[in-house]
């Protein structure tokens, strides 16, 4: 395998991989540290989210020997994504069970879903806050967060220091691999920027009407809707694939998220606008099809 | 159509100078299923017509039928000549001594390629456009026909030009090409009609359509490429059919990368053998180029007129990987194909071959084995 090919420095995977470990590294001393240091847990929970992600990836390497995976995002990328985006008060023993059970479907059913639109690791994240729902051990909130002592000021938030996802709060490591993914050949920013912005627009209108400026801030830097905006939309497997295709993607996002979080009022609401246009991504690439066909008749002409 | 740097091996250089092999011990001439017109052990001349157009590259005695590998991996049978050094030839013609004194008749009765004399008779053309670009990233076959043969292009192109009222001719070549950019400086001065045009070093910026574009030619061309011109100039000036070609021996496999004057029909191996010490089996060897080539057995591979050259690759341990999805090969298409729906459902879409999905892929999935559906790939 010798052709020549595009140099690739660090690829794609390899700076996803980066990004989960400052993002992890974060978590454990925000979520793990310091609620330990300052004696709201014990050091059995501060050990946990420590090895959790160790454990999730080793399932998901199990998982890539078993299904012999030679995939650029194998089970051991979608366990670290599944990971960091769970809700702090889950049962952890719950969700790596859940994760050996969804990373075993998927191996099945992606051999049928070349083509599908169903975007399955939004799909997961969904179906598991209902479970946590049902099961009433949903909550964003560590310990710390819980006991009320704390209030945050804008530049906490902008750090981390607020409430998010067991290993995902910090937006400003969020936005630094923003820029660095913005940079990579082969990642989607297309869509990141447009529906972060178009977002932003909305969230700005809305904000607006309603005289409330705060609003706007506290959810432009929430970490829960960055995430899935600069981590989940744009992954090659479940996006389209064209120019224009990518752009439409994008714009549809960030106009379902403000609709989707003020309805629902609850922190999956970018989730579930990726959910919703998730279902027309095979139609956003056949318009796109049925363009390149038009091109093609005119160069005929 | 957007136009992309490749990210070469600066490296891989080839030597300086062309380095000759043209006294092969067998020549290889593809029958096609067309009637023998001599014997066994029938003695050849050189330049003796063979078959229409063509023409027997040294002079010597046929001892046989073999088969023989093509560039594109095609066998075929050929005729096998045993050459006999003596470079006899049947009928000695006097080299013409100007070429400003040839004639249209000329370019009928001694252009001996079809195509070209059928293009050098547009006679309305307003442009003469002379490429002297290598596509193929580490072939300089163009480069160094050129870098030879500066002053007998120029001959040539200033005695075509009488034929097309007002043309102009353009010689177009990388701005990387310092050493012909060198040479051709230092003899345009004398041609008023020949301009020299200097092209950044995008991949298939040498296509006839990306030059005119980049020309802004809107009359009638004529489009050739710098050896199409030499072999005009051979054509008509030695009024000899052109027996000889460029190939380029290169690659990060070899230590000393050569442009080589071969005879046509040369077995491949032949020059290998006798310039590369070299187990080749331990290497990738993809014939016409890492971009459009092929990968194919050189064993019996026979130099022809489409053969430009071997690329000798350390074998990497890149394993192609799933299609993740990323649309590039689709954005990169220069004819808006689409790569990625030829992979996933292996049906066959429109390809001109040019590689370009294979190089962009993250992947590395050889895309273009699946767009055109060949098994020799």
């Amino acid at each position: 395998m010798s052709r020549l090919h595009k140099k690739i420095t660090i690829s794609l995977l390899q700076k996803y991989y980066i990004a989960f470990f400052f993002c992890i590294l974060f978590g454990i001393f925000k979520n793990g540290l310091l609620p330990y240091v300052k004696g709201y847990s014990n050091i059995s929970e501060t050990i946990t989210i420590l090895i959790l992600p160790i454990l999730c990836f080793g399932i998901g390497f199990i998982f890539d020997l078993i299904f012999k995976n030679r995939e650029m995002f194998n089970n051991r990328f979608f366990a670290l994504l599944f990971l960091l985006m769970i809700p702090v008060q889950s049962n952890l023993l719950f969700v790596l069970l859940f994760l050996c059970i969804c990373l075993f479907l998927y191996n099945y059913i992606k051999k049928w879903q070349k083509n599908s639109f169903w975007n399955w690791m939004v799909g997961i994240k969904l179906f598991f806050v209902f479970l946590l729902i049902s099961f009433h051990s949903y909550g964003y909130e560590n310990v710390l967060e819980l006991s009320k002592d704390f209030q945050y000021s804008f530049l906490d938030s902008f750090i981390g220091f607020h409430v998010s996802g067991l290993y995902i709060s910090s937006t400003m490591i969020l936005f630094l691999f923003l820029f660095i993914f913005c940079f990579d050949y082969y990642y989607k920013k297309e869509i990141v920027l447009y529906s972060y912005g178009i977002f932003g627009i909305s969230l700005l209108v809305y904000s607006l009407l309603k005289e409330n400026m705060g609003f706007m801030l506290m959810h432009l830097l929430d970490s829960n809707i960055l995430f899935p905006l600069i981590f989940i939309a744009p992954l090659s497997l479940f996006s389209p694939y064209s120019k224009k295709g990518k752009w439409l993607y994008g714009i549809l996002i960030g106009i379902l998220t403000l609709p989707c979080i003020c309805l629902t009022n609850v922190y999956e609401g970018t989730y579930i606008a990726i959910f919703f246009v998730n279902i027309l991504f095979n139609l956003l690439n056949l318009v796109i099809k049925s363009e390149r066909n038009h091109i093609k008749k005119v160069e005929n002409e | 159509m957007k136009l992309i740097k490749l990210d070469k091996n600066y490296d891989i250089k080839v030597k300086s100078q062309v380095t000759h092999f043209l006294t092969p011990d067998f020549i290889y001439i593809p029958i096609e299923n067309r009637p023998l017109p001599f014997k066994r052990n029938q003695e050849i001349k050189k330049e003796e017509s063979i078959f229409t157009d063509v023409f027997s590259p040294i002079s010597g005695n046929i001892i046989g039928v073999s088969n023989g590998t093509f560039y594109d991996g095609q066998t075929k049978k050929c005729l096998v000549l045993k050459n006999n050094y003596q470079e006899k030839v049947k009928n000695r013609v006097a080299t013409r001594k100007k070429l400003s004194t040839i004639t249209i008749e000329n370019i009928k009765n001694e252009i001996k390629r079809a195509d070209l004399q059928e293009k050098l008779l547009h006679l309305d053309s307003k442009h003469l456009i002379v490429c002297g670009i290598d596509e193929e990233p580490y072939i300089a076959n163009e480069v160094f026909i050129q870098k030879e043969n500066t002053k007998e292009i120029l001959e040539t192109l200033d005695a075509l030009l009488k034929f097309y009222e007002n043309a102009t001719a353009h010689i177009i070549i990388k701005n990387i090409d310092s050493e012909n950019i060198e040479s051709y400086s230092n003899f345009l001065g004398t041609y008023q009609n020949i301009e020299l045009h200097l092209v950044d070093d995008y991949y298939m910026i040498g296509e006839e359509q990306n030059i005119i574009k980049s020309l802004h030619i809107k009359e009638e061309y004529i489009y050739l490429k710098a050896s199409d011109v030499y072999e005009i100039y051979y054509n008509l000036k030695k009024r000899k059919p052109i027996v000889e070609k460029y190939i380029t021996i290169t690659g990060d496999g070899i230590a000393n990368p050569q442009v080589f004057a071969v005879k046509l029909g040369t077995k491949l191996m032949d020059i290998l053998t006798v310039n590369y010490d070299l187990d080749f089996t331990k290497y990738d060897l993809y014939v016409n180029g890492l971009m459009r080539g092929k990968k194919i057995n050189i064993a019996n591979l026979i130099v022809t007129k489409e053969f430009d050259g071997i690329l000798i690759m350390n074998k990497k341990k890149k394993e192609p990987k799933e299609c993740i999805r990323c649309g590039k090969c689709i954005e990169i298409c220069p004819i808006h194909s689409n790569p990625m729906m030829a992979y996933l459902t292996h049906k066959k879409v429109p390809c001109i071959e040019c590689g370009l999905c294979s190089y962009i892929c993250p992947s590395y999935i050889h895309l273009r084995k699946y767009l055109i559906g060949d098994s020799n790939e």
